[in-house]
């Protein structure tokens, strides 16, 4: 294949042969604990090279005076700007345009860029060692961080909604519940969630929860499920802390038609507070299908 | 009505559009108490018609791109519910009177109230964005939601920069500052955004949406100095806002600014002098002086050769937009636009 | 093809003009494809798309959302009815008595579908992958020791985590089944959290997993076969993770790379694997389905050990959708047909029937000029009448695809060449009607080479003269011949006796250890008596003796063609049942005939009916498939490198990051060549370029 680049301007026999530039790196960035840290790879720039389009500009067309700076010059002309003037006005217009254009893309690209969840950031509060947590877990809380940022920001600027009016925050909580199939649990009460299976199937479950102590359930699937296979490991406290049994007490009863799921939590008394958590599995083919996380408060 | 071959099918395609987007809107008007100091209201400046351009960009763009008006229909209204509400807003800011050939919101009900009514709309633009999760899934909603706080910003910033200048009266805005000004207060919500998010839904979140912000600036800067144009030269009952109104705003304007730069230090010193008086005080006369002036230093004709130059880097941005994509009503209804946004009266 | 797409993206705004070079009528080189009677696929192989092709997809999916075909008149409009999820595969198992058994299993859908755009794609660090191993050997255990009732967890360790390990490990063997399941459990903890000085802690923890679980496995009947290969995965998992313990790999900064010069096998074994496991359908299967014999010697498997677990890793935890993906019609149909359509939109010149014949090299390396492609020589193959367009596609039932033949009739020596049956995609074939050089700076800028590595020592002559990295290339990246066959039955396989779901089945004997069950496409093709059933056949053969030239080649055809009929009166039986006589034979009768109708005489139900089928022997140099052989993987020259500063390459050949033979590694290739010329596409949007 034989590649040749377009000029703008009109062709001219080209004495200059070009030659490509040097890439910032040729290899493959394969240590991912450096990745994970934060430090971008080697090379971060390079990317979006598209400026503005050349504008064919007259030769010697002012540049745009300064807001505030030489205003005396331009007192001095009261005639009619001529229509050469006016001609390099429009360029002058177009290409205060585009510079306007290239800034905004790139604030966007640099917004993007920050909100592309950064796995170290998310996890910083974490303490753990980088390349430590679990990808799925890290994706799912960056996923749940953009939802809260973005929860906070409409609670900032929107006002109280009128009695009576449906809650937008409300409609916020079931749009987190659709990216994370989470289902929240009071202390003495029920509540229930949605989980879609991946061929669109929906599959309800519901969560009760007996405990002393405010505790919060999170159930997470990652993939179509035969409920009738559904089993979960004892709950291993987070940090492996001696101190803390494992949590037991979590039993699965799915449905006869498999289309729902209870899950019971029941916590005794002396279960230490803290994060626990479980691998739900299918216990017919053995395969990992997802999580449960209780977090006990004191 | 629009001279030149853009008006039919541009107007065309605005009403298609307008009519389904419109009859999706209602939808989502609360039929509840508190009526009279609400939700009649809410109701008010969403049926007083409008071109209901911006979600006719928006369902043009997803169906050039290939994909369904149904998808993007939610996100179009939100967009509408979104400019009604900031509508309402404008007006109380910039104390105008008429909006669409009536009264202002709160020129009818007063300050307080057109500023809960304008509040309570955006709030309601918010829902549709959530029913997306239905037909989108959730992480294009979300991305249309990051789409949509920041155009949400970019507005507020905007107008913050306007308002600034007015507030400051500030002497030396220039044509930079002016554009700069537009892309973020007009071109976001009135162009970029319904685009952008158009060809994200078409695309399924996988398309790359800068050119279409260029596009979209130029369009929209096109769009708002013809705007002011015609709100000195319009035809009084087509124009929806009061004739003149700008200039007892005291807006920045490219006349005006072209009249600032243009000024003998005396007529500066009047000019800011008379800029300085709150709108309802500005005797008439200045504001006729005021219109000599611009039409002394051709304002008019330089801000029209500006706009010009705006509708043709539009031409050739849209061109850009739709490399590679197949031809469709819809595609030529967008590079129309580039010019009926001059043409129209 | 790739690099094309990147370099006429919209966003480049015509800064390159490309014109891609093409020997013979069609594009794709090993993915090429063909129509032949009743517009039957003839393929040059057995295509399969994995799950985890995340670049590969994407360019489809660009490209049929650009191709914007109209689904009312083309069958083959989307993405979506182009490619279909395959989640079944089966190895093949020999049995102590001899006899064959098919391992089918389905792998469940990962949500998320191949191909969505790069930056919502996460994947894993070497943690996160042994993390994720660790837990298939979790949940593979506890399914196996389903028998016994799972009690409550014994108290949890009453000390930290590397006490708790040694704990486990000094009251010794791991005796029962919660023991293990303890002792997982500490893995799994401490695969998370390890550092390099508690490797050796790890790894007696590993063993003794290891040791307690080959025990149960020593105590099973052999008729629990179920289980007894779980444990075989299992004790396949374990010396994975074993090895990458020891091996360093999660702190390794060349990743998967630092065991490249092991031997798959020979790596697992000497992380513990057993000899049961290393000559497990399992690991055989693998090596079938990158055809990893070196020489094409199935007594000789050879693979980059690195190259291996990087594709197990990606394979088995980063696949979206399904493990497999099939295509719903020839691959030159399904890929390169909508991707000629939108590049040619898009204003890429195509000129077919060009043979390049020579890079040329001009400047001087360290000279002010630099080293660079000078000139590239032609053999113009045939030109068009009046000098018009070549128009390469036909239409079969709606869809656009590429002939077996060139269209005859728009060549002016297009008569000639069909009467004598001319090859024009033969390296041997050296008819032309002009010959063409172009030259740099007048008729080109930059080239991008994308022959395959068998071709380069025929057309790069003066760079392997001068250069001994390419010269070591050459070397080290070696190729395979392939054979392949196809048959159209007139049965459906469940007839036939194969009771399992459609399936890819690999590990199966030679000399066509691959099957591939593609029924799917019979509606794709335009028999006026559809066939029941497709079978796809193929595997790797063994280098010939005699010299490469065409004489040996149509000795290879005919050899493909043996091993064929063997295979069919030998040993398909293993697999259908009911597709044999009663005296053992092959029920020719079931073959179809793709011009039935137009034949005078039928053709008999006899051996000889074969000839109606298709076959193909790939020893064209640039036909042959890539290997990655232990000690070669450095040898590879990436796309990015700036030896000959207006010269890049492309193809599965090349240091593409994924160095193997497949398509993602031929378009990430690509990919890179795209951004050694222009700067994009960025490296961070190749999915899976950095990774470990």
């Amino acid at each position: 294949m034989a590649t040749t680049t377009r000029d703008s301007e009109p062709k001219v026999v080209k004495a200059v042969r070009r030659k490509r530039t040097a890439p910032e790196r040729t290899a493959p960035e394969r240590n991912m604990t450096a990745m994970l840290r934060g430090k971008s790879p080697p090379g971060q720039t390079g990317s979006r090279r598209g400026g503005a389009p050349s504008m064919p500009v007259p030769p010697g067309a002012p540049a745009q005076p300064r807001p505030g700076a030489a205003n005396a010059a331009n007192a001095a002309n009261v005639a009619p700007p001529s229509p050469a003037a006016a001609e390099t006005a429009e360029h002058r217009a177009v290409r205060s345009g585009y510079e306007l254009c290239e800034a905004a893309i790139r604030r966007g690209q640099e917004a993007a860029k920050r909100f592309a969840p950064n796995l170290a950031d998310v996890t910083s509060t974490l303490k753990e060692a980088p390349g430590a947590k679990e990808a799925l877990g890290m994706a799912e809380g960056a996923l749940r961080v953009w939802a809260d940022l973005a929860t906070a920001w409409m609670r900032a600027v929107m006002p109280l909604a009128p009695a009576g009016f449906p809650d937008p925050l409300k409609a916020m909580e079931a749009l987190r519940e659709a990216l994370s199939g989470e289902a929240s649990g009071h202390a003495t009460g029920q509540a229930t969630g949605h989980a879609t299976a991946a061929r669109g199937q929906a599959i309800s479950f519901a969560v009760e929860v007996l405990s002393a102590r405010p505790a919060r359930v999170a159930f997470e699937l990652s993939r179509e499920v035969d409920v009738a296979a559904l089993a979960v490991q004892p709950l291993q406290s987070l940090d492996r802390d001696p101190a803390k049994p494992a949590l037991l007490g979590v039993e699965l009863h799915p449905s006869k038609d498999g289309r729902s799921v209870e899950i019971v939590v029941a916590i005794a008394g002396a279960q230490p507070p803290g994060r626990y958590l479980g691998a739900v599995y299918d216990k017919v083919s053995g395969t990992l299908v997802g999580g449960l996380t209780i977090d006990l408060k004191a | 009505m629009a001279r030149g071959n853009s008006g039919h099918i541009v107007t065309e395609v605005l009403a298609e559009y307008g009519a389904r987007a419109r009859s999706l809107l209602v939808t989502y008007l609360p039929d509840a108490e508190p009526r009279r100091y609400l939700y009649d209201l809410v109701a008010d400046y969403p049926s007083r018609g409008g071109r209901a351009m911006r979600p006719s960009l928006c369902l043009a763009t997803a169906r050039a791109f290939g994909g369904s008006a149904e998808r993007a229909l939610h996100t179009a209204v939100s967009i509408e519910l979104f400019h009604n509400a900031l509508l309402i807003h404008d007006d109380v800011e910039d104390e105008s009177q008429t909006r669409r050939g009536k009264p202002t919101m709160h020129a009818l009900h007063g300050v307080p109230v057109a500023v809960n009514v304008g509040d309570t709309l955006t709030l309601l633009s918010l829902r549709p964005l959530f029913d997306n999760v239905r037909t989108l899934g959730p992480r294009l909603t979300m991305r249309i939601v990051e789409e949509t706080e920041r155009m949400a910003r970019e507005s507020a910033e905007g107008q913050a920069l306007e308002l600034g200048w007015r507030m400051d009266n500030k002497p030396d805005v220039s044509e930079t500052d002016y554009l700069e000004m537009v892309l973020k207060k007009t071109c976001w919500l009135a162009c970029i955004h319904p685009m952008r998010t158009g060809a994200l839904i078409a695309t399924n979140g996988g398309h790359d949406v800068d050119p279409i912000l260029r596009y979209g600036f130029f369009l929209g800067a096109a769009f708002q100095i013809q705007d002011d144009l015609l709100n000195l030269i319009g035809d009084a009952k087509s124009y929806g806002k009061e004739l003149g109104g700008d200039l007892y705003e005291g807006k920045r304007t490219l006349m005006l600014i072209h009249v600032l730069q243009q000024a003998t230090p005396a007529e500066r010193e009047r000019l800011l002098r008379f800029l300085a008086i709150p709108r309802a005080e500005k005797p008439e006369s200045d504001v006729r002086w005021l219109r000599k002036r611009m039409d002394a230093y051709g304002a008019i004709e330089h801000a029209r050769s500006v706009a010009n130059a705006m509708s043709g880097a539009a031409t050739v941005e849209i061109a850009n937009v739709f490399r590679g994509v197949p031809a469709s009503r819809d595609r030529d209804f967008l590079e129309a636009l580039a010019t009926w946004v001059i043409e129209r009266t | 093809m790739a690099a094309a797409f990147e370099l006429t993206r919209p966003g480049l705004a015509d800064k390159y003009q490309v014109t891609v070079y093409q020997m013979g009528h069609r594009l794709g080189g090993k993915g090429a494809s063909g129509r032949g009677a009743s517009g039957r696929i003839e393929e040059h192989g057995l295509h399969l798309w994995l799950g985890f092709y995340e670049n590969a997809f994407r360019l489809m999916r660009e490209s049929y959302a650009e191709a914007a075909r109209d689904p009312r008149t083309c069958p083959m409009a989307t993405f979506e009815s182009a490619f279909v999820p395959d989640p079944n595969v089966a190895v093949a198992e020999r049995l102590r008595s001899g006899a064959w058994q098919p391992w089918v299993a389905t792998f469940p859908p990962a949500p998320g579908l191949p191909g969505e755009p790069a930056h919502t794609v996460k994947l894993f660090s070497v943690r996160e992958y042994l993390s994720r191993a660790v837990r298939l050997v979790i949940s593979l255990v506890r399914s196996a020791g389903e028998g016994t009732a799972p009690e409550a967890d014994a108290a949890p360790p009453p000390e930290g985590l590397w006490q708790a390990i040694d704990r486990v490990l000094r009251y010794g063997a791991l005796a029962t089944a919660a023991a293990i399941r303890e002792a997982l459990d500490l893995l799994l903890a401490a695969v998370g959290t390890f550092v390099p000085r508690s490797e050796s802690l790890m790894v007696r923890l590993i063993d003794a997993i290891n040791e307690a679980t080959r025990k149960q496995l020593a105590t099973l009947v052999e008729a629990d076969r179920e289980l007894y290969r779980v444990y075989g995965v299992v004790d396949l998992v374990l010396a994975i993770v074993r090895g990458s313990v020891r091996f360093g790999l999660a702190f390794d900064p060349r990743g998967f790379d630092a065991i490249n010069d092991y031997d798959w096998r020979a790596w697992l074994q000497e992380n513990g694997a057993s000899e049961v496991s290393l000559d497990s359908a399992f690991v055989r299967g693998i090596y079938d389905l990158v055809f990893a014999y070196e020489d094409g010697d199935i007594e000789r498997p050879q693979l980059a050990a690195g190259v291996a677990l990087r594709g197990a890793m990606r394979m088995f935890f980063t696949y979206k959708g399904a493990l497999f993906w099939k295509m719903q019609a020839g691959m030159g149909d399904v890929v390169f047909a909508p991707l000629y359509e939108v590049l040619k939109r898009r204003g890429v010149r195509f000129e077919f029937f060009h043979k390049l014949t020579n890079v040329g090299l001009g400047g001087e390396r360290q000279g002010p000029d630099g080293r660079h492609v000078a000139s590239l020589d032609f053999d113009v193959q045939a030109v068009t009448k009046s000098k018009r367009e070549y128009q390469p596609l036909v239409d079969v039932s709606g869809v656009p695809a590429w002939p077996s033949a060139p269209l005859h009739a728009q060549l002016t020596t297009g008569e000639r060449l069909k009467r004598e049956a001319r090859d024009l995609e033969s390296p041997w074939e050296s008819e032309h009607v002009a010959k063409k050089t172009l030259r740099v700076t007048t008729d080109f800028d930059f080239v991008i080479l994308g022959v395959s590595i068998g071709a380069v020592p025929y057309v790069c002559k003066e760079i392997l003269a001068e250069d001994p990295r390419w010269r070591r290339m050459v070397h080290g990246v070696r190729s395979v011949n392939t054979q392949a066959f196809q048959l159209w039955m007139r049965e459906d396989m469940a007839a036939l006796g194969w009771a399992e779901p459609q399936t890819n089945l690999s590990g199966f004997v030679e000399p066509f250890d691959t099957w591939a069950d593609m029924s799917h496409l019979v509606r794709t093709e335009a028999w006026s008596r559809p066939p029941q059933s497709i079978a796809y056949f193929c595997s790797v053969l063994p280098d010939r003796k005699d010299p490469v030239d065409e004489v040996s080649a149509r000795a290879a055809h005919e050899e493909v063609r043996r091993n064929a009929v063997g295979f069919l009166k030998r040993d398909v039986v293993h697999l259908w049942p009911r597709a044999v006589t009663k005296e053992g034979d092959f029920r020719w009768d079931l073959l179809a005939d793709p011009e039935e109708g137009t034949r005078k005489t039928r053709k008999k139900a006899d051996e000889s009916r074969f000839a109606t089928q298709f076959w193909h022997a790939n020893v064209r140099p640039s036909d042959r498939y890539v290997l990655s052989l232990p000690g070669t993987i450095g040898d590879r020259i990436s796309p990015l490198d700036m030896t000959y500063d207006n010269l890049t390459i492309a193809g599965d050949w090349t240091a593409s990051g994924l160095c193997s033979g497949c398509v993602e590694s031929a378009v990430m290739s690509g990919m890179l060549a795209a951004h050694a010329i222009s700067g994009l596409p960025a490296l961070e949007d190749i999915v899976g370029y950095d990774h470990p």
